[in-house]
């Protein structure tokens, strides 16, 4: 043991350029946090935010009825115009559309999530991932108009009601007002199941990963305790999935919020809230009334989270 | 006595791997049982068989003389501590307490007032608000004590609970827990690998290895009279002599075991080298080579110890050595 220590070897001197840079990072972590912060702080700072602040400043400008030209003096009277009738009805019938995705993708994508976070292993949850993730390899526009003409009153869902017998059943579905139409295709259950369908990965997977974090014995504690498995779901299951399911259903809400592509292809004439913003900004150039638009999800989503925070939907996180 | 748990030829099989394999077992009302075995050995699985979480293979679980196949777990006369706690991460103290109760149906102010009650017992007043996280080890150790035992089950289970606390609080909880059940006279089945824990704590201890028990006795006999090489061997580890060497000594054919405390150095006695030492504290290992027999040894402080290398005599009293039936291997 002594003769071991005494020959201690002295610390191995830096070798080139790369050994002295590590060194030096090593001894400056600072620069090291500042080096790697740098680059994306800039991008989301000035080029990301700041043109976002750009734009929703334009929305505190108005236009010139008759020149159409921008009027470049603060004003709230594009805000109001928020709240004409016409206006209003585009934010209700959006918001709508966005919560009722968000509940019918968390209905669905729970039981995905929970089966891929507590039994697949190996081979299977590489299934799972594949099986979720697949549908985002192909264009998002292909696979609109793949749901117009599965919609379609020609289309293969026609086809199966008939081949079922069951034609009468989606007549009388498509009569019913709101969610009926023409056509699947033409309808708002259309622009529904398109948007279910493209926005539900992004609530499986914030999902699986937080059922991912609950123990098994989390579970097993709480039916030890006498809960049955309705109330372990409802008491430990749930409240602690919940910011996984917040985190899906930012998505799910804010991507309706803001999509002009599904409801242009698949569904009614009426408007959404993308579409409004789409076309002020073009054909009507009415820069100022579609930043006032394009406020509209960032405030709504705000609320939503403040609300979810004070419902304690974090305090599992 | 009322048998509170008994196991009739109960397997639990994953495949090929048999996790528990014909265990009979009885547990009486108000004892304090506890399963010992090394990891892998089948005793968190038969703990995990009586609470509901795995359903034999084969074989059937009585409680309280009532077949449990069809029982789920929250219909089952027991709760359970486990080793991670599994404290709800959402919920104080108080509520997390409270949750049996909260589940029972039992009113806000009422099980507050219990869960109270319950903290208290455990030593643990004042701390209702706080959630989890803001524990120590040893406090959410008694928070999941304490969680259990509000609900008055009639068998606690206790899986490892004192695992992942230091020495010191271990040992404390220790003398806690056992004053607790004779408090409460509620039938404690405990889990653990520490034979120092089971042989201190239990009324009685079973000693698990690959699924079947080896050994079920009072820890006194456990310690004295094992049963099998591995018995004398994980019950603090034995000398187990092989059967030739006995065969010398005694002219018997069978595996023996010899405690190292019993071994000492006797002018005349058998030859032995010393391989190794190791100063423990209060005595020292020494690790010898008698007739190509591995022995270990302790000496007392205070006593000579002979240098590493050397040859010394050493004996043991005639019922020191106690023959084993040649049950396994």
């Amino acid at each position: 043991m002594a003769d071991l220590t005494a020959q201690a070897a002295p610390e191995t001197a830096p070798r080139g350029a790369a050994d002295r840079l590590s060194d030096l990072l090593w001894r400056r972590q600072g620069l090291l946090i500042l080096l790697l912060i740098l680059p994306p702080a800039l991008w989301l700072g000035i080029i990301y935010l700041g043109s976002l602040f750009a734009l929703l400043a334009q929305s505190f400008f108005s236009i010139d009825p008759f020149s159409g030209l921008i009027n470049y003096e603060f004003t709230l009277r594009t805000y109001a115009e928020l709240f004409r009738a016409s206006n209003l009805d585009i934010i209700l019938r959006t918001v709508l559309m966005a919560a009722s995705v968000t509940i019918a993708a968390a209905i669905i994508g729970f039981p995905v999530a929970y089966y891929a976070a507590r039994y697949a292993k190996g081979r299977w949850k590489a299934l799972f991932y594949l099986g979720v993730m697949l549908p985002l390899w192909s264009s998002y526009l292909v696979k609109v108009y793949s749901w117009k003409l599965i919609l379609a009153k020609e289309g293969i869902l026609s086809w199966i009601f008939e081949t079922l017998h069951l034609t009468w059943a989606l007549e009388a579905y498509l009569s019913l007002p709101v969610v009926g139409g023409n056509s699947l295709s033409v309808s708002w259950t259309g622009t529904f199941l398109v948007f279910l369908y493209v926005w539900l990965p992004f609530m499986i997977l914030p999902t699986q990963a937080a059922l991912e974090r609950v123990p098994p014995s989390m579970l097993e504690a709480s039916g030890d305790l006498g809960a049955r498995p309705g109330q372990t779901f409802r008491h430990v299951l749930l409240p602690l999935a919940l910011p996984g399911l917040v985190a899906g259903s930012i998505f799910t809400f804010s991507l309706t919020l803001g999509d002009y592509i599904i409801p242009q292809i698949v569904g009614t004439s009426a408007r959404m809230i993308g579409q409004a913003v789409y076309q002020f900004q073009g054909t009507a150039g009415n820069i100022p009334l579609a930043a006032a638009f394009a406020v509209v999800p960032i405030v709504i989503m705000g609320v939503y989270l403040y609300v979810a925070k004070r419902m304690g939907a974090f305090d599992a996180l | 006595m009322t048998t509170a748990i008994a196991f009739r030829k109960v397997s639990r099989h994953y495949g090929q791997v048999r996790a528990v394999d014909s265990v009979d077992l009885d547990v009486a009302e108000g004892e304090f049982f506890a399963m010992l075995g090394p990891s892998g050995s089948g005793k968190t699985t038969c703990l995990r068989l009586i609470a509901g979480f795995e359903r034999p293979t084969a074989g059937e679980i009585e409680i309280f003389g009532r077949p449990s196949s069809k029982v789920p777990p929250y219909r089952r006369p027991v709760n359970t501590v486990f080793q991670d706690y599994a404290l709800f991460p959402h919920l104080n103290v108080r509520d997390n307490v409270a949750y049996g109760l909260m589940i029972a149906g039992v009113g806000k102010a009422e099980r507050h007032r219990a869960a109270e009650e319950a903290l208290a017992m455990v030593a643990l007043p004042g701390y209702a608000d706080r959630k989890p996280s803001e524990l120590s080890g040893g406090q959410r150790q008694r928070v999941a004590l304490a969680r259990a035992l509000v609900n008055k089950p009639k068998v606690l289970l206790l899986d490892e609970p004192l695992g992942a606390l230091d020495l010191k609080l271990r040992e404390q909880m220790q003398v806690e827990l056992k004053s607790l059940q004779r408090q409460l006279g509620i039938t404690f089945v405990f889990v653990t690998h520490d034979q120092g824990e089971a042989l201190s704590m239990a009324d009685r201890v079973a000693v698990f290895n690959e699924g079947r028990i080896q050994q079920v006795g009072r820890p006194q006999d456990i310690y004295d009279r094992p049963q099998t090489p591995f018995v004398a061997d994980f019950v603090g580890s034995s000398n187990v002599l092989s059967p030739e060497i006995v065969a010398r000594l005694t002219g018997r054919h069978a595996h023996a075991s010899l405690r190292p405390e019993a071994v000492r150095q006797q002018p005349g006695g058998r030859d032995a080298q010393v391989v190794e030492l190791a100063f423990l504290g209060s005595v020292t290992r020494m690790t010898l080579t008698m007739d190509g027999q591995s022995l270990t040894a302790l000496v007392p402080k205070g006593q000579p110890v002979p240098d590493k290398g050397s040859t010394i005599q050493i004996g043991w009293d005639e019922d020191a050595l106690h023959l084993m039936e040649a049950r396994d291997g």
